[in-house]
Order: C-alpha cells, then sequence, then structure tokens
C-alpha cells in the first residue's frame, strides 16, 4: 500500500492500492475509487447526472483504455513539490498501462512502414460497442450482484474477476448516491431559478432510493443511463426505442416526453454517437414503437446533428414509418440513415450469427454493425487503402510518396501480357495489405486482451459473466472484426482503364503507363488526357466498369471472412470512412483513373468520386448494387444528395421512397441521404465539377444544377432557404 | 428499326409518372416560338458550339471547313464532329445521332427496377415523337414485351395512324394544347391546329390514358380570351383525360438556342404568374393543376 499525499487522481490511486496482480481487480479498483471522489455534474439544463472524466492526468474510457499524461504528471510535480514524489510515482507505475504504450511495444515492426505509407492501419482504435447500460434500472443493482454470483459459482478460479465485476456494481451504487447528494446540496444553495429547480428537484426525487432496485419510470431509467454512459465514455445508445420501451409505456406521457427532450439535449451535447430505431425480429415481424416515432419527432424538432440517428428498415417497415423517416430527411439535418435488414443480417449469419441474434443487430460509432448488448465486433480493428493495391503493382511493391517497401515485388508490370496477369497481381498486393491490417489488429487485440480489461463493459456484454472472461479479452458472445476498405470507386476506375486502353484498345502499353504514372503524368500530355476524359468511371451503370467493381470488392469481403480475430470471430468488410478520405489522397501516387500524385479526390464512400456520376442517382445505385452486399458486416455506407425543394414535394417524396425501395429490395445494405443546402449549391457555382450531379427543381420540372444557365442558378440560390 | 434522338435522360420526375427514363427525339414539325428545347427541332444531326465553354484556342479552325474564325458559318457545317473530337474543352457537341431500337431499349431497361418501385418507365419526348412514326410505335412495343411503359409527350400534330397504333399500345399521352384559335396557332407554331384536336378528340375517344399539358407564355397565349377558349374545351371533354397542367414559360432554351447559331425569341418568364393563371381558370369554371 502506497501512502499517498495527494487527493488527486483517484483512479491511480485505487489502481496502485488495489491488493492483486489481477488487472481486472486493479482496474475495478481504480474505477471504485475514482467514483468515489471524480468530481460529478449535474446539468442544470437538463436535470440530468454526468460522471464526465476530468482533472485528472490518468483517467480511463471505453475508448482509451487506461490513458496516462505523461507530461502533465512531470509538470505537476515541478509545479507542486511537496506532492512530486507522489505524481512521479503514479506517472511512473501507470505508464505501461497506458494503452498507447501497450499497443507500441505490441505491434510487430514488419507492418511499420506500410502504416507509415498509410496503405494501412489496424488495431489503433479500442472500439466501440453498446453495452446494455439499461439494465442497471430494469433489475436494478441488488438483482445484479446476485447474477454475478450465479456466476461465479459455475466458473470456478475467477474469483478475482467476479470481485471486480462486483466492485463495479458498487461504483455505481456510490454514484448514484453521490448525485443524489449533489442534487440536494445545489437545490440547498438557493442559486436555481424556477426550471432549474424543477430539473434538478426532479433528479433527487428518483435518486432517492439509489440505484439497488429495479424502476418503471423512464426518466429515472434516462437518468441512471445516463450516469453510466458518461462514466464509461460517452459511445453508442443502440436501439433505444427497443430497450427503452417499457419505461416508456409505464411513465405520463409528459413526463416520459419531457425525459426524451432532456436526454436528447444530453446526447447532442456530448457527442454521442449512434442511436438506432425500427428493425425487425427474426422472423421478419416489424419492431417499431411508439417510441420510434417520438424519436424522429424529436430528432426533427431539435435538429441537431448528434446523436446520429439510424433507422433499420426491412421487408414490413410500416409505410407511414417510411415516409415519416424521409420527411424528417427532408428537414435537411441529413438522417435517419437507412439500414438494410435484409442485408446486414445475412451477412452477420454468414460469420455464424444466428438469426435470432442477428436481427438484435445495432449501429455503432459511425457506422459500424454490432449485436446490441452481445458482442464487441462494432469497432473498426483496421482498413485497407484499395487505390494502394493498384499503385503497388506499378511500382512493384514501392509506396511512390514514402518510398518504403510496402508491398509485394510482383515484378516488373511492363511484362505483363495480359489484362489478367495485371488483375492477378492486384489481388495479391491487395491480400498483402489486407494480411498486414489483419496482423496489426490481432496484435492489437492481443495486447489489449492481456492488458487493458474493462470490467464495468463487461457486466453488460451477454458472455463475459457467463465465461468469467473480461470484455477485451474473449468475454463478449460474438468477438468478430472489420476491416474496412477504402479508395474503391479509384481502384475500379483505374482498373477499367488499364483493361480498356491497355490490354483492349492498345492505345498505349502497360510499360508506358508506369512511365506515365511514375512521372506524375508530367510530360505525357496525350496518355493523361484521354484517362481524365475517360467515361468508364463507376457510378454510372456501366457495365463494363461495375463488373470490374464487383469482382474486387467481393474478393476483399470474401477474403476476409477467411481471417480469424484474435477476440474469436472472424473478419468482415465494411466502408466508413469518417474523416479519412481526403488524408488518403495524399497519401498515394498517380494512378491510372487520371488522378495525379496526392490529389484528394477519394469518393467520401461507396459511391462515385465526387463529380464522377453523371447519369442520376438510378444509375449511382444500380452501380452499388453490383457489389454483394451481403457480404460486408460493417456499415457499407452510400452517401446520396438531393435538393432540399425537389426532395420536400410529394413527387420528391414518392421518388425517393422508390429509390430506396429499389435499392434495398436490390440488397443494398446502406442509404446515407442528405438534402443540400444553400451553401453547396454556393459551392456547386464555385466547383461544378463536384456536383455535377446534383439535381433541383426548376420550374415544373428538374434538371442538373451545374447545367443551369448561370442566371437561374443564381435563381435556384436565392429559392433554397436554409 | 432507326431513329435519330439527341438524349436519353434517367430520373425524370415530370414526364409522366413515377421515375422515367426519356429519350429525346430529334426532329419537330412545329416551330413554336417559346421552345425550351431548340436544339430539338431539325431532324437532322446539327453542332451545338458552347461560346462558354471556349478558350479560343483555335484548334477546330484547322479541322473544320465553316470555320474561319472560331464562331463556325451555319450555312458551311455539314455537322461531321472534327471539331468535336479535337476541341480540348468539350466546347463542340454533335446534337443528334443515329440509334437503333435496341441500342435505345439497352438503356431504358437498365432502370426497370425503379420502374417498378415507383410506377414509372420510357417516356418518349423530344422533338415530337410522331415525327418518327415507326421508330416510336417500335420503341414502345420494345418497353411493353418487357412489361415497361411507355409515355409520350407530344404537340398532336402527327399521323392520325400513329396516334391510334400508340393507344393500341396502350402508350399514356401527355398532350400539348398551346392555343385554341387556329390562326393564331399557325402564326405562333407555324402550323394549324386542326389536326392536333382531330388527334386528341380520336384518342379521347379511344379512351386513352391522356393528360393535358398547357404551356403558358405571359403575353402571347395567356389573353382572357384565350384562357375561356381553353376552359371551354377542357369543360366540355371533361372526363376525358386525367386533368390539365398548366406549364409556365421558363427561359431553359435560351442558351441552347445560341449554341446551335439561333438566336430565340425572349418572354417573360412564367413562374411568377402560376397561381394567378390557376386562379383564373378556377375562376373561368375549370381547376386546372400546374406540373409540380
Amino acid at each position: 500500500m502506497y501512502n499517498f499525499k495527494t487527493t488527486a487522481e483517484p483512479f491511480a490511486r485505487g489502481f496502485i492500492n488495489c491488493d492483486s496482480d489481477n488487472l481486472s481487480l486493479k482496474t475495478a479498483s481504480g474505477l471504485y475509487s475514482a467514483a468515489r471522489e471524480m468530481p460529478l455534474t449535474i446539468s442544470t439544463k437538463t436535470g440530468l447526472p454526468m460522471a464526465f472524466w476530468r482533472d485528472m492526468y490518468v483517467s480511463f474510457g471505453f475508448g482509451s483504455g487506461v490513458s496516462v499524461d505523461y507530461n502533465g504528471l512531470t509538470k505537476a510535480a515541478e509545479h507542486f513539490p511537496e506532492l512530486a514524489e507522489d505524481f512521479l510515482f503514479i506517472r511512473d507505475t501507470m505508464s505501461p498501462h497506458d494503452t498507447g504504450n501497450l499497443l507500441s511495444a505490441a505491434f510487430d515492426p514488419r507492418e511499420q512502414n506500410i502504416c507509415d505509407s498509410h496503405a494501412i492501419w489496424g488495431g489503433t482504435w479500442v472500439g466501440h460497442a453498446v453495452p446494455q447500460f439499461s439494465d442497471v434500472a430494469k433489475y436494478g443493482t441488488d438483482a445484479l450482484r446476485e447474477k454475478v454470483e450465479t456466476y461465479r459459482l459455475s466458473n470456478p478460479g475467477k474469483d478475482e474477476f467476479y470481485n471486480a465485476e462486483l466492485l463495479m456494481l458498487d461504483a455505481i451504487d456510490v454514484l448514484a448516491e453521490r448525485f443524489f447528494a449533489l442534487a440536494r446540496e445545489i437545490l440547498a444553495s438557493g442559486s436555481l431559478n424556477e426550471r432549474e429547480q424543477a430539473k434538478i428537484s426532479r433528479l433527487a426525487e428518483v435518486l432517492e432510493t439509489g440505484a439497488k432496485k429495479p424502476t418503471e419510470d423512464f426518466f429515472t431509467a434516462c437518468a441512471l443511463y445516463v450516469m453510466i454512459f458518461t462514466f464509461d465514455g460517452i459511445d453508442s445508445p443502440g436501439y433505444f426505442d427497443q430497450y427503452m420501451i417499457g419505461f416508456w409505456r409505464k411513465t405520463e406521457i409528459s413526463r416520459a416526453r419531457e425525459a426524451l427532450y432532456d436526454i436528447w439535449e444530453f446526447f447532442h451535447d456530448t457527442r454521442t454517437w449512434n442511436l438506432c430505431i425500427g428493425g425487425s425480429d427474426e422472423n421478419w415481424n416489424d419492431l417499431s414503437n411508439e417510441l420510434t416515432y417520438e424519436i424522429l419527432t424529436t430528432a426533427e424538432k431539435f435538429g441537431y446533428q448528434t446523436p446520429n440517428l439510424t433507422m433499420r428498415c426491412h421487408r414490413n417497415t410500416p409505410e407511414k414509418l417510411l415516409r415519416r423517416a424521409a420527411q424528417v430527411i427532408g428537414t435537411g439535418i441529413g438522417m435517419p440513415t437507412l439500414y438494410n435488414d435484409e442485408a446486414v443480417c445475412p451477412a452477420l449469419e454468414r460469420l455464424g450469427i444466428p438469426p435470432k441474434d442477428s436481427h438484435l443487430y445495432v449501429m455503432n460509432g459511425c457506422n459500424q454493425i454490432d449485436i446490441q448488448g452481445k458482442s464487441h465486433m462494432g469497432l473498426e480493428d483496421g482498413e485497407v487503402n484499395l487505390a494502394n493495391a493498384v499503385e503497388l503493382v506499378f511500382t512493384n511493391g514501392i509506396s511512390s510518396t514514402s518510398g518504403l517497401k510496402i508491398g509485394l515485388e510482383t515484378g516488373d508490370c511492363g511484362d505483363f501480357d495480359t489484362y489478367e496477369e495485371f488483375y492477378d497481381a492486384v489481388l495479391k498486393q491487395l491480400d498483402y495489405l489486407t494480411d498486414a491490417a489483419v496482423s496489426r489488429a490481432n496484435q492489437s487485440q492481443k495486447a489489449l486482451a492481456e492488458g487493458s480489461p474493462q470490467p464495468m463493459r463487461s457486466l453488460f456484454i451477454e458472455g463475459c459473466l457467463e465465461k468469467g472472461r473480461d470484455y477485451k479479452n474473449s468475454g463478449p458472445l460474438y468477438g468478430h472484426g472489420q476491416i474496412l476498405e477504402e479508395g474503391i470507386s479509384v481502384a475500379i476506375d483505374s482498373l477499367a482503364a488499364v483493361k480498356k486502353y491497355v490490354f483492349e484498345e492498345k492505345r498505349f502499353s502497360l510499360r508506358e503507363l508506369k512511365a506515365a504514372l511514375a512521372a506524375d503524368y508530367a510530360g505525357y500530355d496525350e496518355i493523361y488526357t484521354l484517362l481524365k476524359n475517360s467515361p468508364l468511371r463507376f457510378g454510372n451503370d456501366i457495365e463494363y466498369v461495375d463488373s470490374i467493381g464487383a469482382e474486387l470488392i467481393d474478393h476483399f469481403n470474401r477474403y476476409l471472412t477467411t481471417k480469424k480475430t484474435y477476440r474469436g470471430g472472424y473478419y468482415g468488410g465494411g466502408c466508413s470512412p469518417f474523416n479519412r478520405a481526403a488524408s488518403y489522397g495524399r497519401t498515394t501516387g498517380a494512378l491510372p483513373n487520371g488522378r495525379k500524385k496526392g490529389e484528394p479526390l477519394f469518393s467520401d464512400s461507396i459511391g462515385a468520386l465526387p463529380g464522377n456520376d453523371t447519369h442520376g442517382p438510378t444509375a449511382l445505385l444500380k452501380s452499388c448494387l453490383a457489389f454483394d452486399q451481403t457480404l460486408p458486416t460493417s456499415g457499407f455506407i452510400l452517401n446520396i444528395k438531393f435538393d432540399k425543394t425537389l426532395f420536400n414535394t410529394q413527387k420528391g417524396q414518392d421518388a425517393f421512397l422508390a429509390l430506396y425501395r429499389a435499392y434495398f429490395g436490390g440488397k443494398g445494405q446502406q442509404l446515407s441521404v442528405t438534402v443540400v443546402s444553400r451553401d453547396d449549391l454556393l459551392d456547386a457555382l464555385a466547383h461544378p465539377e463536384n456536383h455535377r450531379n446534383l439535381i433541383v427543381r426548376v420550374g415544373g420540372y428538374s434538371d442538373y444544377f451545374v447545367n443551369l444557365p448561370r442566371e437561374l442558378q443564381d435563381n435556384v440560390i436565392a429559392r433554397t432557404s436554409y | 428499326m432507326n431513329g435519330i434522338i439527341f438524349n436519353v435522360q434517367k430520373f425524370c420526375l415530370h414526364d409522366g409518372d413515377g421515375i422515367r427514363t426519356s429519350v429525346f427525339l430529334k426532329g419537330c414539325p412545329l416551330r413554336c416560338k417559346w421552345c425550351h428545347n431548340p436544339e430539338s427541332q431539325r431532324a437532322a444531326p446539327e453542332l451545338m458550339y458552347h461560346q462558354n465553354k471556349c478558350t479560343a484556342c483555335g484548334s477546330c479552325v484547322g479541322v473544320c471547313q465553316a470555320r474561319e474564325e472560331i464562331v463556325p458559318d451555319r450555312t458551311k457545317c455539314v455537322a461531321c464532329g472534327g471539331c468535336v473530337d479535337i476541341c480540348p474543352n468539350n466546347a463542340n457537341e454533335l446534337c443528334g445521332k443515329i440509334v437503333t431500337t435496341e441500342e435505345v431499349m439497352a438503356e431504358v431497361r437498365k432502370d426497370k427496377i425503379f420502374y417498378q418501385t415507383s410506377g414509372g418507365g420510357m417516356t418518349v419526348t423530344g422533338g415530337e415523337p410522331s415525327a418518327q412514326p415507326e421508330f416510336t410505335l417500335s420503341l414502345i412495343r420494345a418497353a411493353k414485351n418487357e412489361g415497361i411503359s411507355t409515355a409520350i409527350e407530344t404537340c398532336g400534330y402527327g399521323s392520325p395512324d400513329f396516334f391510334r397504333r400508340a393507344a393500341e399500345l396502350e402508350a399514356v399521352f401527355l398532350y400539348d394544347l398551346k392555343m385554341m384559335d387556329s390562326d393564331r396557332h399557325k402564326a405562333l407554331t407555324a402550323v394549324s391546329n386542326t389536326l392536333v384536336l382531330d388527334n386528341l378528340r380520336m384518342l379521347m375517344n379511344m379512351r386513352a390514358d391522356i393528360t393535358l399539358r398547357l404551356p403558358l407564355i405571359p403575353g402571347v397565349n395567356d389573353t382572357s380570351g384565350d384562357l375561356s377558349a381553353l376552359v371551354s374545351f377542357l369543360k366540355e371533354n371533361d372526363g376525358r383525360f386525367r386533368h390539365a397542367e398548366i406549364m409556365p414559360y421558363h427561359t431553359l432554351g435560351t442558351g441552347k438556342a445560341a449554341a446551335i447559331g439561333r438566336t430565340a425569341a425572349v418572354y417573360e418568364e412564367g413562374e411568377k404568374f402560376t397561381d394567378c393563371w390557376l386562379k383564373t381558370f378556377e375562376e373561368l369554371g375549370y381547376k386546372v393543376f400546374s406540373s409540380k
């Protein structure tokens, strides 16, 4: 036991002074200590209790594990010499447990070059999940204690793990007690106005009895949820309409609605990730309920960009719900994003997940797919830049931006006689990069399994208590993984160009093209003009291009399902670029689609490059349907844009629903619909090449915005109000 | 079967029900002064020169018999397409291409899944479908064989035999009624409206699916006399067509007229009169709609 003088750093002190070597128990002790001592906040706006991690150099979160601010502690020792010994001791004892340090030690240097050249990344994100925190409101911590004890009996020799779990329940109880005391303190301070008074009183009232017993009240359920959710680090609420409906129905409607608005504000203020509604059960019965509609109305009312609202759709989604969702999308908030059970469930079942659980899928993070309360699989384990796989064939394995060897030596491509030889080399490079990403991801999973337990999450994800294993250590029922694919359309367009212009029309040789790319097209004007103006672009429903795309993408997605995760599952593909789409362009050399080195022309989803899809939304959707979308097990994002005025007419809404039915009917996986604002139109004026596909209402018809004469464009812009 | 078209456009929402692919035929017997597709009037391929894309590099002059300077002499242009290939800025475009029925269908059938979910299909427009009667009928027949419905946008100035056969193939008609007064119709469109009205009556007798389109050009055909005459006709034939839609004039065609070397007559933008027109029709005793 170390005798600390400082009263700061409760997590570190609890961790260090835990009288055991077991990491689960140490971490739980740290978390308990933090719950007992960390500063707490109650929002006077929403009346919700928030256990944010702040004012600590050593902290813990779902997405970072243990996080040690080495420099901060060093400086603190300098500023507070009387506490220096404590801070330095904390710094040196906790640093080995810092997730970043754990991972650096774990990664094999052989893959470092590939990561440094940005052809892949893997294992650097600790990851999202959707723990079933609402169990606390539903059962109460006493009942959960019994559950822990029941499983302890069937898993002898794992006492420390189960003791850690009991400590987590103690942490929840202590947080509830402390929030109750804090609420009383704030009320007594007399500093509140009437509205704030009411909000805080409401909280004090429900926390008086703590978290030990179950509740039926919707507000109480929201409060307890937020308390644990913030303590955990603010991840994704999952299918809120499903697990909260019981509470909703037992609560007086105006109280329930007020609570819903409050938690919505909370989700917005904390930039909460994905909240999902709707869906089907394994018999394709529709699961939407009155709360589904209330959430849509709430999202529409507030118009916030977060939480990211997603809706699951299937063959029996009520027409009324679809139309309501379309209306909300039409307000311009770009939500809900639509997911297709008909494509996602088969993809999950391919991994071995039975239908009763595949139909419990939710989205987390931006767009990853997870099984609510049962899995640790909805995170980006890694990513591969498909365009680099093409590039490496021309450079014989050398990155043209970093100069490092990052791929295979597939030989001097100038010697290839057929397209098949060339394509085969591309696949070899692609598989090699994929193997590297998988290897990296598995190294990370192993390091985190051994060194970074998360006892709080282990309580709320099925499989952990049952097996006596931590959430990061193959506890969850499902531990599949996701390796994402980027640069899809660039790769496809490049392959199509090589097949057509080199091997079929023989306009120039592969050797000449290789030289042109190495020179970044300097001095190769004729080749550059031809490739730049090529009409063979993905996204235009051109069978020649789309079939090349389907083969490439299906190969990647299928290859992944043969790769195992360290966590005890299999990998699957997906496309969810988040904010990386532009940066990948900077680290990719010149390519046969007429793209020069470094140009940030990367599609922000599975769709065409900006400006390349010039044949309208039907052609874009048809091209995307060429992929087998029952293969990717992570979100396979497609972004489409409509003009706001068109979208909000009866015709526009009908047309959108017809597009949706055709796309999802053809097993498209996902649709991210945005309705363009005035700013987009202004950008279309300045950069028409990026908005060639934007359709707007003009007079009594629709036309491409960028084709309109200037005066009319001004007119359309003036009309758009947003 | 061959025909000449100048565009195939997908995701059309205002050319019939649902999501449609519009096939634009080149050539029209009328010369409406307000036409917003002037490049569709002549049946032969013609050059479109887009001055706003031209950088005056002069590459076209070298290959072209109609150019001593950059702007082409239309009397000498034979639409050979040489300047199209050579222009680095895509400022030259050949408008009008000979295609077969199958080539058109290859594009049209691509969107079949969207026709099915939206109640849409193919629309034959232009130009004037009845000016290429056999080609249009072959398109309708080919579409029908594949379970795709066809709408025809027409001014009605064509052979009755064509309209009868199209109706027998269950084509849906989007039929223009530009002017009831025959002399003024001739002055403004170059032809009288007798044939137009005869064909319309025949189609109504056959119980064809007809939506009437009323293009309204401010100060040209929207006098109270014009509108009254229209209302009489509509009332007389109420129930024999779906409804009538007014189409307010817009100026989109003016840029294209310049591109084919013509000057378009310019009228006032019609959209702002929409509500007023709709009210007038209602006051005159017949409710019409605007094509939104």
